[in-house]
């Protein structure tokens, strides 16, 4: 049937990546930046495209230089030891992804809806979910997002729109204050945001044309920018730096303060958070999905349903761990990342200069 | 001296073990009496035929499909009086070439076949000396006559209904579609009540994989009997445990029509006068047959207000309860004084409220569904004005609640499709349910469940939630015909249930 093809438009991988990129960033992404980079935040929201189009650029050389999945091509550059090694570490990232921000999601919900509730309820609810999502496999969870965009997107912009009219914007400025050092560390931790666009390496097997994914992630990064800077914008006008850089979840707060024009509700906190809850789902369901399709390269296996066990209980592990133990909160936040993001970085710097290049041959096959 | 005719079955492996039609009378009317014994309904009439009356013939009927043997005006009595004047030579001669120019003879040379032959209707002629029994028409089953359709009602278009024959409802598809390219294929099913079930399709259109994996699904069981179109839809369909249907059901012939016009197959079983339309999708089910009879803004406006309608007769007492019992500060406090105040008194909390309303109510439309048009009306007037008023004066109920309720009704009732409609009163349940334990929280989680879910699914291979997705398989031009109705003259290309290289269906003259 025409439908079930694994293949997914370059429309779905745009909003997919906007969710995986947008959700979890505009939450945490305003205080940590306000403590590194204060008012010059908004400059290394920008500044740092240029190393995510760059990490994208090396991607797409990859892509096309290997012809074939990601995985294969790495083993037949680096043969199974090491390829299985990196493919295992880009396993462990997944999951710590997905159970790092299943984490930060249970704690939004249950600061904010539902304060007497277990976290690990919570959180088993969300991961139940994020299994029976997987299960789809890659059209169901594009499928769930082209539809949601703009139902979330919508109220979103609108809601940011009606909080700039009370920013202060003496607050934005002077500029400029914060030294090369505080910029570029700025610049680093919004790069961490947008490293998720490493999933493209994962994409090509589901793409309808060739390069769309890496496409796609441009152009979703760059949506992602501008609504990254709005949000630090609209929270920096309306707390200052150092109000900001202690809050916990600023745009949070900001929706509960916001006043709709002739509005009925009195707060939409409770409404807002919906937003994040369906955007930050999406980056677990990422984290899960890419999980269990590098664990199915891993093992050569073309079944799901024990793979999707095994990630969700790994991620649950992950989400349990950051919970109950503060000390692997901070190994994960302060070496896990930066380990990760080389990680990320050199592997495909490493396949570009050491790994076989695939032509087509004549007859169409690969050699 | 026994004749054979043109177009008897062949010897296949399909016949094999069955009783081949002698040409012996006396051999032939013992098997069949064999295999309608104890059949009082069966009436078997013996006669003599040909100029000298030498020779031998028997008719075989259902007791109400035929009328009397003299059968004046009927088909089989001009057969048989005119075989009356006829030599017996002539008798053989005439029933062989079809002569008489009968207009649906069908003859069979296995009694088996004969027997089922006659169970569809008609009568079955044997002769003696002549090997092959013949299935003559005749007035058939009684049927009720084309009515309007009870549900699915139109402000503008057609009135006239699906009956329960299946061959009057193919050809009041027909008689809409009058292309020769429209094709009908008729499958029995049921191993017992062997029902005839058409597929209604125009050949050009449709996906042929479509129509062959309806087919092996439609072969893929074996059942007694299929009483209605709705044991095929059970059977057939792919996810057993999804609330959503997922085929299309119609009672309108101008409904059935337009989709085959869409490239899309229509199902039809005999004894029942709803079809079944397949592949389907969410937006499929919202529209109705005056979407498009009627001008683009009201259609646009009225099928807006039904996909709104869709999501409140889910949501609607959820998000109450999420709202009154976890995050009241949403409300202004005025609004929420007064909600306080309405449920001052009530003994039960919020949940039990809604749950015992909902029950009420769902009682309420079970019990006018089985009665009779004016008692149900009856219930109508009961359930709102003496349930509803006694409850809330009897301090059982809130007045909101009641409100809630009453609007979740209205929006219920707003789906066009019954079946449609239905998968969202269950919903209703998991949405209460998860809310009232969980808040907004629950409401997010029950929303996140049915959009998994419904991206799950599929209906022969089309996604159930196109064209809100996946709508690049028709470069986005399905879109024009989603949550608005763009005017008619834009609406230039077929459906995504249409052949991807034959999908104009509109275009201006030249």
């Amino acid at each position: 049937m025409f439908s079930d093809n694994r293949k997914i438009s370059k429309r779905q991988v745009h909003r997919l990546f906007i969710y995986d990129i947008t959700g979890v960033s505009t939450l945490l992404l305003p205080p940590l930046l306000a403590k590194t980079a204060g008012r010059d935040g908004i400059f290394c929201i920008f500044l740092a495209l240029i190393p995510a189009y760059l990490f994208l650029t090396l991607i797409d050389r990859v892509s096309k230089r290997s012809k074939k999945e990601y995985s294969a091509y790495m083993r037949e550059s680096f043969g199974t030891v090491i390829s299985s090694a990196a493919l295992c570490i880009y396993f462990i990232l997944s999951i710590v992804l997905a159970g790092y921000v299943l984490y930060v999601l249970s704690c939004l919900i249950k600061t904010s809806l539902l304060k007497d509730e277990s976290y690990w309820l919570i959180c088993l609810c969300i991961l139940a979910l994020g299994g029976y999502g997987i299960m789809g496999g890659i059209e169901g969870r594009a499928r769930i997002y082209e539809i949601l965009f703009w139902f979330l997107m919508a109220p979103l912009l609108l809601m940011l729109l009606l909080a700039a009219r009370d920013v202060n914007a003496d607050y934005w400025t002077p500029v400029f204050t914060s030294g090369v050092a505080g910029v570029l560390k700025g610049t680093l931790l919004v790069f961490v945001f947008y490293s998720v666009i490493y999933v493209c390496h994962f994409l090509a097997p589901f793409e309808k044309k060739k390069g769309g994914a890496v496409r796609a992630a441009k152009s979703a990064l760059f949506v992602s920018a501008l609504l990254n800077a709005a949000v630090y914008l609209i929270t920096l006008g309306m707390f200052a730096t150092n109000a900001l850089s202690n809050m916990e979840y600023p745009i949070i707060t900001l929706m509960s303060m916001i006043k709709l024009p002739g509005g009925f509700f009195e707060r939409q906190d409770a409404f807002m958070v919906a937003i994040w809850f369906f955007t930050m789902y999406a980056l677990i369901n990422s984290g899960m999905f890419y999980g269990t399709e590098v664990l199915k390269s891993l093992f050569h296996q073309k079944g799901e349903k024990r793979y999707v066990l095994v990630t969700v209980i790994l991620t649950f592990a992950a989400a349990a761990l950051f919970y109950r133990s503060e000390a692997a909160l901070m190994f994960c936040r302060k070496y896990l990342i930066c380990a990760g993001l080389v990680f990320l970085l050199a592997v495909p710097i490493l396949l570009l200069c050491f790994g076989k290049k695939q032509v087509r041959a004549k007859g169409g096959d690969l050699s | 001296m026994k004749e054979r005719m043109e177009g008897e079955q062949p010897k296949t492996d399909e016949n094999a073990g069955k009783i081949p039609v002698s040409g012996r009378l006396s051999e032939d009317i013992r098997v069949y009496k064999q295999i309608f014994s104890d059949c009082a309904d069966i009436k078997m009439r013996e006669m003599k035929i040909g100029k000298e009356q030498n020779v031998g013939c028997m008719v075989a009927y259902v007791e109400v499909t035929g009328g009397s043997v003299i059968f004046e005006k009927s088909l089989i009595g001009n057969l048989l009086n005119s075989l009356c004047a006829c030599s017996k030579e002539e008798v053989y001669r005439k029933l062989k070439e079809n002569a008489l120019g009968l207009s649906d003879v069908t003859p069979f040379a296995y009694m088996e076949d004969a027997a089922d032959g006659m169970l569809t209707g008609d009568m079955i002629l044997f002769v003696d000396g002549f090997a092959a029994a013949l299935k003559i028409p005749d007035k058939g089953y009684p049927q009720m006559s084309i009515s309007e359709t009870s549900s699915e009602k139109v402000i503008r278009g057609s009135n006239e209904g699906f009956t329960d024959s299946i061959k009057t409802n193919t050809a009041l598809i027909r008689k809409r579609v009058r292309s020769p390219q429209v094709k009908v294929k008729e499958i029995k099913s049921g191993v017992r009540s062997k029902t005839n079930v058409d597929l209604v399709y125009i050949e050009d259109l449709i996906y042929p994989n479509v129509l062959e994996e309806i087919e092996r699904r439609l072969e893929g069981y074996e059942i007694d009997g299929v009483l209605d179109s709705g044991i095929i839809e059970q059977l057939a369909e792919s996810k057993w445990y999804s609330p959503f249907p997922q085929f299309q059901t119609t009672q309108r012939p101008d409904r059935a029509a337009m989709s085959i016009l869409e490239g899309r197959i229509v199902l039809l079983s005999d004894n029942s006068p709803v079809a079944l339309i397949l592949p389907t999708d969410y937006n499929s089910f919202i529209q109705t047959s005056d979407d498009y009879y009627n001008r683009w803004e009201i259609a646009s406006f009225g099928r807006m207000l039904r996909f709104i309608a869709s999501f409140f007769a889910m949501a609607l007492p959820g998000l109450y309860l999420a709202v009154c019992n976890f995050h009241t500060q949403i409300l202004p406090t005025n609004l929420l004084l007064s909600f306080a105040a309405a449920r001052q008194g009530v003994p039960f909390p919020g949940v039990v409220e809604i749950i015992l309303m909902e029950l009420s109510f769902e009682l309420l439309r079970e019990a006018g569904v089985r009665l009779p048009g004016a008692m149900g009306n009856t219930i109508g007037i009961v359930g709102g004005l003496i349930i509803g008023q006694a409850a809330v004066e009897a301090n059982l109920v809130s007045p909101i609640v009641v409100i809630v309720v009453a609007f979740t009704a209205l929006c219920s009732f707003a789906i066009p499709n019954e079946e449609f409609a239905t998968a969202f009163r269950l919903l209703k349940f998991v949405f209460i349910g998860l809310c009232a334990w969980l808040g907004f929280f629950g409401f997010l989680l029950s929303m996140l469940l049915l959009l998994i879910h419904l991206s799950h699914l599929t209906s022969f291979g089309i996604p159930y939630l196109m064209p809100f997705v996946g709508a690049d398989l028709t470069n986005y031009e399905d879109e024009r015909d989603s949550l608005f109705r763009l005017p008619t003259f834009l609406l230039k290309r077929r459906p995504v249930f249409a052949k991807r290289n034959n999908r104009v269906r509109l275009r201006r003259k030249e």
